[in-house]
Order: C-alpha cells, then structure tokens, then sequence
C-alpha cells in the first residue's frame, strides 16, 4: 500500500542544516525590519506549512518489483522505478535520523548524477526492508566460482605439494609507443600552445626593452634582434614540448590482460587506466589535422563514466591504422575490420556549400570592406579569397561526412579539417532520433542521434529515408 | 498497442494556448503604464490592440502548427514520436532502455485532465517526453510499458 514518510520529514525537509541557508532570506527581511521574532516565528511557519504539505503529498510503496513515488504540490509527479534498473541502494543516517530510529533512503539508476528517488526519511525497519526486498529482486550475475581447492588432488599432502593456482593471464601488450613518436607526438600536440606563449614573452620583452624608434638604425637592430630571437626560440620551444611529450608518455603502453584494457605511461608520474572492455561505451579516432599527413590518428575508448568531456577517457596517441585495429579486435571486435565509410548523398554537399557560401560571404564581405577600406578592388579581392575559403571549407566539410555499419556497431565520421570516426557498439544506443531541419527537407535529408549514456553521437546529412530506415534498426523495432 | 501515430489530445492545444495567454496578456496591459506619463488614450489604446492582436494571433497560430506537429505511438517494443515544426524530429526509445517512468502535471494540466509522460533513459539526450496525454488513460499506459521494460541490459 502506498504510504507517507516520517511526519517527521517535514521538519527535515525544511529546517536540517543542509537546508538552513533556505532560510536566510527570511532572517534578512527579519533583521532588516523592525519585528525580528515576528518575521521569523511567520517565516518558520510558513517554511512549516510547506514541509508539511509536501510530505502529506508524498506516496511511496514498492509492489510487484516497481518502485513508486508519488509527490509534488503544484507539478506532482509520479515516479516509477522498475526493480531490474536499481543500480545502487544507500540507507544514510545521519544524527536527526538516528535520534528518532529513522534512515533516509537514496536509490539511484544509471545516468543522471543524482539520485533518482530519495525517502527522506522511512523508519529504519521500512529502510532495512526496502533495502533487502531490492537487493534480493536484484539479479546479480553470478562470477564463474573457480574452485581452487577442487584441483588440489587426495592424498598426503607432504607428497604432493599443491599445484600454485592459475597465474592470471599475462598481459598481452598490444602496442607500445617508441620514443620518436612520442617526441612527436609533443610536438603536434597540446603541449605546442606553449611555443605561442614563449613568443608572446619574447615578443613582449622586446618590446620592454625600450628600444625607442626614432632613428632607422635603431629600428632596423630591434627588429633584426626579434627576428632572431624568434628564429632561435621556435625549434627551441619545439625541442622542449617534444621533451615534455617524452617525459610524460614515457614508455606508453597499452595491454590486454583478460577482458581488461590497460594503458600505462610517465616517467615521473606513472599512470595507469584500467578499462573493461565490456564497459566501453564508444570509441573516437581522431584524424587530427597535424596526423592526417603522417596517416596518424589518436584513439580514444571511452566509459558510460567518461560523460561528454576529457575526463576519465583513456586516450592513444600517434596511432597507425593497423594498430587501432589491433586495439580495436580485443576492446570493441564489433568494430573491425574498420569498414571505409559510405559517403554523405550529394544533396548533402549541395547544403554544405550552400551554407558555408551564404555565411562565407557574408562573412568575406564585410571582413573585405573592412580590410579594402575604402579602396573597392582589395576589399573585392579579399572578399573573393575568403569566400573561396569558405567553400573548400565546406566542400571538406562534405567531404568528411561518412557512415559506416559492422554487425555490432555504427561508425560515424565528420569533420572538415580534423576528422574524428565516432564508433559505437549498438548495444550501447538509449535511444535514437532523427532531426531534420527546414533546409534539410527540402532536400529530404535528416540527422540521426545516437543517445548514449552520459553522451551522444552524430551521423550527419543521410539520406531522409535511409536516416529513419537506421533508427528503426539500431533501436530493434 | 496500435500501429497508428496518434495525434496528442486537443486540449494540449487548450493548455498551450492558455500558457500563452500568460505570456501574451501581461504583454498586451504594459502600455497603460504609459498612461501616467500623459499618454494619449487612442495611442496607448492602439498600442494594447496591436500587441494583443499580434501577440495572440502569433500564438494562436504557433501552438496549433506544434499541436499539428506531434504524434506518438506506443508500439510493441518502443515508443516513437515525431514533433518539430521547423526541426522535425523522430525519435525512437526502446521500453528495454528505460530507466524509470514519470507522470507528470501541472496544476493546468490536472485542471485540463492531462498528464506528461516521460520515459528516462542512462541517456540525458534521449527526446522521450509526450507532452500532454489524457490523464485517465495514462496509468494503463504506463503500466503497459512498465511490463515491458523487462530484464534486458540497459546500458
């Protein structure tokens, strides 16, 4: 049957320490004017009615392996949480709740980061039940038992002396990075921004030094000592980023050990990333641009934990085809042999120039007024080289367009400069959508979304049909 | 579960436009305020006309092309909707996906007999709202497609 929390929950809801700061408007306006505990006693009232109100509201019971929630004043909403997707049970108790034999009760599914039902607060018998009754309904897979004492054989142990258990399987190295490229790999990375930096000082301390203008001389010997400077500090700075690149991917490792992807680096500081292969949520190859000559790319395996940013990612650097393959075979097998990608239909790259010419030449026009200034044949001039720019730009753009399916997983490419393949194992995909712009129908065009937990990933301009024919597929209906 | 995309009741029109009017009529009273700065009446009087013509006709207008826009259809294994007046979108959400499922209203709503019915996902971007579902049929539904929810991996 459905019932109600503590009346007790009233009182926490609106006055436990977390939510005292709730209150300081009220003790503002109470300071501020002239009847201090009047104010307060109507404010602590009114903060009263609310709890109470919101607790009379909310109805939770757990039957039939669905857990419900029933609350809300004005929206109500009613939350039902199905036994199999409970992630995670907390019976949290803090002093209020131990003082009165109660428990606040946190349940939290996959994605979204916080919890998505919380009883606040149960008696600790309706918590200890809850918890149980969940936790029994939950089916754990159960790990093969490997029976270590089963292979010891009968008889005198003296005689026999029992056989070490199965080492674990030996880490099997997949690839490992030598030396040259991850020099190079510091000098077309991240670390390269500091050559920018280390001409901006210098450009600066030039500047600082005072050398005042005013005869051709002494002109022409700044100059002469910024070009050199300049000359002297680029490869410099370059040697440096390599170095850095060297000292931090020091010995850059990645191995299989059983389902296990380990990737290991750093001279000073030694990292290690742990992956199970089961766990990976999709895989990006980034084609950076600075890679694309050297037929180079970085990999990157993330986790429904990655979330959409840098954090917690696992990372290759400087890879070949052949060794994202390698990789791909023990972490993602759905995923190879790479397939080459299908390319966007061509109405596609109507709208890509399209756009990229419209904007462009706004863009060129105005950027050529600006720069011709007054004078119309260089603003022309300059407006034409700019918007040729932004055509090749979004021919490239078309041109990076690319879909691609394995059984087992989609690959997505896009990009003009820097290419990136998304791949996405389809028993990962929450859900997927078709988009599609004015501007695309009229070219029967659409976008599918792939929604992955914590993410989601492209496959841009397809075909309007074959865009709905890819959803209906990859969500099994 | 039908084959058929259903259209969302026409009182969601009803609940859009009066959440409109919300918006429209506050707009619409902003020019008696210029009645104290000695404003002539017709012109302040002409301004409100103008506003709330517009304004409501704009809103009239918008909400029936969204109204017109929606459909879903709970089928056997997901549930599909398609809305989007300038964006089109077409979204597919399998029921083995879902997280949990909310049933939502507002005071409007539950003054109009409706109900929102969300389904989550692990996935924040999953599009898996129904803006606007009868109110008496919506516990049956959800109950259908809690069943089949089922055991399967969800992430």
């Amino acid at each position: 049957m459905p019932r109600r929390t503590s009346p007790l929950a009233a009182l926490f809801q609106v006055f436990a320490p977390g939510q005292v700061r709730n209150l300081l408007p009220v003790l503002v306006i109470a300071a501020s004017s002239g009847r201090f505990f009047l104010i307060l006693a109507i404010g602590g009232i009114l903060g009263l009615a609310y709890g109470a109100l919101s607790w009379w509201r909310r109805r939770w019971s757990f039957r039939d392996g669905v857990l419900h929630l029933d609350e809300g004043i004005f929206v109500q909403n009613q939350r039902r949480i199905p036994v199999e997707r409970i992630q995670h049970v907390e019976v949290e108790r803090r002093l209020r709740h131990q003082l009165f034999e109660l428990a606040a009760v946190r349940v939290e599914t996959a994605g979204g980061s916080k919890a998505e039902l919380r009883l606040d607060a149960i008696t600790m018998a309706e918590a200890t039940t809850l918890r149980s009754t969940v936790l029994s309904l939950l089916r754990t897979p159960s790990p093969p038992v490997v029976a270590l004492d089963a292979s010891v054989p009968e008889g005198p142990v003296d005689a026999l002396p029992a056989p070490p258990p199965p080492p674990p399987p030996p880490p099997e190295v997949l690839v490992r990075l030598p030396a040259s490229r991850l020099l190079l790999a510091g000098i077309v990375g991240p670390e390269v921004a500091a050559v920018f930096v280390a001409l901006a000082f210098v450009i600066d301390t030039i500047t600082d030094l005072g050398i005042e203008p005013d005869s051709i001389g002494e002109v022409n010997a700044s100059r002469i000592l910024l070009a050199v400077l300049i000359v002297l500090a680029v490869p410099a700075w370059f040697v440096v980023a390599g170095l850095v690149s060297l000292v931090r991917r020091w010995d850059f490792t990645a191995s299989i050990a059983g389902d296990e992807l380990r990737v290991t680096y750093g001279l000073l500081q030694k990292n290690e990333f742990v992956v199970k292969t089961e766990r990976v949520r999709d895989v990006q190859i980034a084609e950076r641009l600075v890679l694309r000559p050297f037929r180079r790319a970085d990999l990157r395996v993330r986790t429904a934990a990655s979330g959409n940013g840098d954090q917690s990612r696992v990372d290759i650097p400087m890879l070949s085809a052949e060794e994202i393959e390698r990789i791909l075979w023990r972490v993602l097998p759905a995923a190879v042999p790479l397939p080459p990608v299908s390319p966007a239909p061509a109405a596609a790259r109507r709208r890509a120039l399209i756009r990229s010419g419209v904007i462009g030449g706004v863009v060129a026009l105005a950027l050529g007024g600006v720069v011709g200034n007054g004078n119309p044949i260089v603003g022309l001039l300059v407006a034409a080289v700019l918007w040729t720019l932004a055509l090749g730009w979004g021919e490239l753009w078309y041109r990076g367009l690319g879909l691609a399916r394995t059984r087992g997983a989609v690959h997505s490419r896009t990009g003009a400069l820097s290419r990136r393949r998304a791949i996405v194992p389809e028993r990962r995909i929450q859900s997927a959508a078709v988009r599609a712009t004015f501007f695309q129908r009229r070219r029967r065009l659409g976008s599918v979304r792939l929604d992955l937990a914590g993410t989601s990933v492209g496959v841009l301009d397809r075909d309007g049909r074959s865009a709905s024919a890819l959803v209906a597929a990859l969500t099994g209906t | 579960m039908s084959d058929e995309l259903v259209p969302l009741e026409r009182r969601v029109l009803r609940l859009w436009r009066i959440r409109a009017a919300l918006l429209v009529v506050p707009l619409t009273l902003l020019p008696l305020l210029a009645l104290f700065g000695d404003a002539p009446v017709v012109a302040v009087v002409g301004t409100m006309a103008l506003i709330g013509s517009v304004g409501g006709g704009l809103a009239a207008w918008w909400t029936l092309l969204v109204w017109r826009s929606w459909q879903f259809r709970v089928g056997e294994h997901a549930l599909h909707l398609r809305h989007g007046v300038l964006t089109r979108h077409e979204s597919t959400i399998p029921f083995h996906r879902v997280q949990h499922i909310d049933l939502e209203a507002g005071p409007l709503e539950r003054r109009l007999g409706l109900t929102t019915l969300v389904l989550r996902t692990a996935s924040a971007s999953s599009d898996s709202t129904v803006p606007g579902i009868d109110a008496g049929h919506a516990d049956e539904l959800r109950g259908r497609i809690l069943t089949l929810v089922g055991t399967g991996d969800a992430t």
